[in-house]
């Protein structure tokens, strides 16, 4: 390993030693994925953390340019693999305005139930591992025992666990099973007797706050700047939300409230993303309440060849911020380009503003609190 | 709930009186869809919209896209303002032979990857970026993979021509970019879309910023922002607002079809003749 003096990082810092550069990653098992950053530590003090990414590069982008809309689907699931049956709702959103296809009312419904269905499925991954990390074993656990039911769930009506190609365009693929709803609301209905339980162990506990408190301070400023979203933007204080500010499917119908935390910190980011298990519980009991029993899940489709010239940047608000697609038309089948705008890569690029000047041993405390997957960052 | 509806929600685009006000001395056309305006820019005067952007309040950069149109390499910036959350985009068409155009790094820090990500992908160099460094691939790697000329395996494609419309040489003419020809607004729903042209109050407010030079329109500006350089250009924005009659260029194609006599391909295309192409990986030039 070679010392490396960086003097224009030092000369601030007391009783400075030598810069030494550390690996973190690719295999360092709390980076989520294969993400390595080279940290400049001097002593105890992190002085820059550079990200290498691309580990996992797979240049979805390419081969959606040689696919139909339709096949272009199942590539977003395997962005965040997480969470899959989020990524797929930007892509439908784009082409059903490129199209003008109308969605029908009990489809609306539908993916909103499943969309935040998968978010408390993410966040439970999230509390799981981040925990993990910061040392207790037990949350993984019960976590994922939690986890283990909605993405049973999920199976029974996509047929799919982790990648469930459901949505599609103007709705989703079929209807569900007939019993999803009755088993979201026993599920509810568990879940909300357990989450006293993870608060007390996660977001309550002593030992979860001395490791988390004032550490790793992203400046809302900086953070907006670095187009960081999601609940790493709302854990600095400003209250953004897509479901909110642009609603999409069922989300103008139903009433629920931004978690914003002002202390710009690991904590608060966390705090910021556990207050929104209450809020998806919410949102999921109304759309329920809701949910209009007949109908069609899907319109009668156009072909599915935007007009030549067309292009659409659609958005929606994933678990980890704002998962964007950015198609553009020639006129075929299939796009002429199609982007993706992660949110996991643009949180990223603040990383360097959240390490630079903490202790070494907060690093992956954290990295921890910003719940990125590598899989979105490389595409 | 329609689209139009659904997209108007809490949304307020900006009104073409504003509009002009930002563009007024650059090679800008402007046209708004739904709750977007979308910014047609001459690629040396990329840099001095995203400037005049950047001091109305356009403080969080969505999204920064590289694409190959096959006629040249486009850059589309998608930018939205926190307060008022009015959403703009700058697209700038930069020709085969000098990809290259200024990088607005230094505005917004989360273009910073997007702009590596397009030069990895995509082959357009960002002048004084920090850091243009590949960063999805390897550092060793040859090819621009995204580029049209590549299959997904990353052999050249024998078929591939480049497209001579619209030519590159209207830049140099009357500017016509290709959208503004094609299809401008075709993608609209079928309700008539409320939100653009009547949106009184923003008008005012947002006009009040591109106005005045610099230090007056402290209110619509977010609050916590300190530009980085309160340097030239918000003078120059602030003069047009008044004459609202500055010549936009139309947007029929006539100029395009005029000038397109000069196309930027030098070798002769005829369309019998394949080229053969080793089955190897062809470095960029």
């Amino acid at each position: 390993m070679t010392a490396v003096l960086n003097p224009t990082a030092l000369e601030t810092v007391e009783g400075r030693t030598d810069e030494m550069l550390i690996n973190l990653g690719p295999q360092h098992p709390a980076t989520h994925g294969v993400l390595k950053v080279v940290l400049g530590v001097d002593g105890e003090r992190v002085t820059r953390a550079i990200p290498h990414i691309g580990f996992l590069h797979r240049n979805h982008e390419k081969l959606e340019e040689v696919r139909t809309y339709s096949m272009c689907i199942p590539y977003t699931d395997r962005m965040d693999y997480v969470s899959g049956m989020q990524n797929e709702l930007p892509l439908c959103l784009a082409v059903e305005d490129m199209l003008g296809i109308e969605v029908p009312e009990r489809s609306k419904y539908i993916r909103t139930i499943l969309f935040e269905l998968s978010r408390i499925a993410s966040h439970l991954v999230w509390i799981g591992t981040y925990m993990l990390d910061l040392g207790a074993i037990t949350p993984f656990l019960y976590a994922f025992r939690d986890r283990e039911i909605i993405l049973d769930i999920i199976e029974k009506t996509a047929g799919a666990r982790l990648l469930p190609n459901y949505f599609t365009f103007g709705g989703v693929r079929r209807d569900h099973h007939p019993a999803m709803l009755e088993d979201i609301l026993e599920f509810l209905k568990f879940f909300e007797t357990k989450l006293p339980e993870y608060e007390a162990l996660t977001i309550d506990a002593p030992v979860f706050q001395a490791r988390t408190v004032g550490v790793g301070v992203l400046d809302p400023q900086v953070a907006l700047n670095h187009g960081v979203t999601g609940p790493n933007l709302r854990g600095s204080g400003i209250p953004w939300d897509l479901r909110k500010d642009e609603p999409y499917d069922a989300y103008p119908f139903v009433d629920f409230e931004v978690c914003v935390e002002l202390g710009c910190d690991a904590y608060s980011r966390s705090r910021a993303r556990f207050r929104e298990f209450y809020e998806s519980i919410k949102i999921i009991r109304q759309a329920i309440a809701q949910y209009p029993k007949v109908g069609p899940t899907l319109p009668k489709l156009p072909r599915l060849k935007p007009v030549a010239g067309v292009e659409r940047y659609r958005a929606a608000e994933i678990s980890r911020g704002q998962l964007g697609v950015y198609l553009i038309s020639d006129g075929t089948e299939k796009p002429f380009r199609s982007k993706h705008r992660s949110p996991s890569f643009c949180t990223l690029q603040a990383l360097q503003d959240m390490f630079v000047g903490s202790k070494f041993s907060d690093a992956i405390a954290i990295l921890g609190s910003i719940d990125i997957v590598l899989g979105e960052v490389d595409r | 709930m329609t689209l139009a509806a659904q997209v108007a929600f809490k949304v307020v685009p900006l009104e073409s009186g504003a509009v002009q006000g930002f563009s007024s001395g650059l090679r800008v056309r402007s046209e708004n869809y739904l709750d977007e305006t979308t910014f047609f820019v001459h690629p040396e005067d990329y840099r001095a919209l995203c400037e005049r952007l950047y001091k109305a309040g356009f403080d969080f950069p969505r999204c920064l896209s590289g694409s190959d149109m096959e006629f040249g390499l486009r850059v589309t910036l998608h930018l939205q303002s926190l307060e008022t959350k009015t959403k703009a985009i700058v697209i700038t068409d930069l020709k085969y032979a000098a990809p290259r155009v200024a990088s607005v790094s230094d505005l917004w820090g989360g273009v910073e990857w997007h702009e590596r990500e397009a030069y990895d992908l995509v082959g357009i160099t960002f002048e004084n970026h920090p850091d243009l460094r590949r960063i999805l691939l390897e550092d060793d790697w040859t090819i621009h993979p995204l580029q049209r000329k590549y299959n997904t395996r990353g052999y050249l494609v024998s078929t591939w021509t480049e497209k001579t419309f619209p030519s590159p040489a209207v830049w140099e003419e009357g500017f016509v970019p290709f959208s503004a020809v094609a299809a401008p607004v075709v993608h609209a729903p079928k309700a008539a879309a409320p939100a653009v042209g009547d949106a009184p109050v923003p008008v005012a407010e947002t006009s009040s910023v591109a106005a005045p030079a610099g230090e007056a329109p402290a209110k619509k500006q977010p609050k916590r922002w300190i530009p980085k350089d309160g340097s030239a250009p918000a003078a120059e924005s602030s003069a047009p607002v008044a004459e609202t009659t500055a010549p936009e260029p139309t947007l029929t194609p006539v100029a395009a079809v005029e000038t397109s006599s000069e196309p930027a391909s030098e070798e002769p295309k005829n369309p019998k003749i394949k080229r053969w192409v080793p089955k190897t990986k062809e470095g960029e030039s």
